[in-house]
């Protein structure tokens, strides 16, 4: 996580941030969206939500796969967001899913190798079968969450 | 937060975080992202996983 992030801008609420990905491709614009979904044992749910911003279609883009070769700058940068928000609005759980299981997939690797660190600040736990396990390697989790400690 | 040394130029700051320094802004005119269908459906999702779990309280679709 100490690697390289991009500079972001923040909404005045803190749970909305943009930032720009620079790379092969051009310039991409991305939002990322903290949203309350609910609440589970006195803590806030939040889903993050990630996308790309296609400025000809004034709206974001589903499908979008960048490969605007930056993954691990962008996902330092998301991860910066995850403790920019849960500093600025106290103890509460924050979920992450990928709109497909090759996405899922690429939230997994990357928590795996940066374990050691998130857990310094958070709890983490992924979604199998319906049940949340604590985070550890060798399961394909459907989704992982948060709690800031 | 308390160590974070803030660093003001046009706008931008940077702290120093757990995981390194980082560089920000506050944008007071940022559209709201949370109207548009692509974030909806991702809380949606969201939701719907995390209702396996038991004690969670959803709360209600803006359909609803």
């Amino acid at each position: 996580m100490l690697r390289e992030k991009y500079s972001y801008a923040a909404n005045e609420d803190g749970a909305s941030f943009t930032f720009e990905s620079t790379g092969p491709k051009g310039v991409i614009k991305k939002v990322i969206k903290f949203e309350k979904v609910g609440s589970w044992v006195n803590l806030s749910v939040y889903s993050l939500g990630f996308g790309d911003w296609n400025d000809e279609l004034h709206d974001f883009d589903d499908s979008a796969t960048s490969n605007n070769d930056d993954r691990d700058k962008v996902l330092a940068t998301v991860a910066s967001t995850v403790l920019e928000f849960t500093e600025k609005h106290g103890q509460l759980v924050v979920t992450a899913e990928g709109f497909t299981p090759a996405r899922t997939r690429l939230y997994q690797m990357a928590i795996r190798a940066n374990l050691a660190e998130i857990e310094k600040s958070f709890l983490v736990y992924g979604m199998y079968q319906g049940v949340p396990y604590p985070f550890k390697p060798g399961i394909n989790f459907q989704s992982f969450f948060v709690i800031k400690k | 937060m308390s160590q974070a040394k803030i660093i003001k130029e046009e706008g931008w700051q940077t702290k120093d975080t757990v995981w390194g320094p980082v560089t920000f802004r506050i944008d007071k005119n940022m559209p709201d992202y949370g109207k548009y269908p692509y974030f909806r459906k991702k809380a949606e999702k969201a939701k719907k996983t995390f209702s396996q779990i038991p004690g969670f309280t959803p709360l209600p679709s803006p359909s609803e």
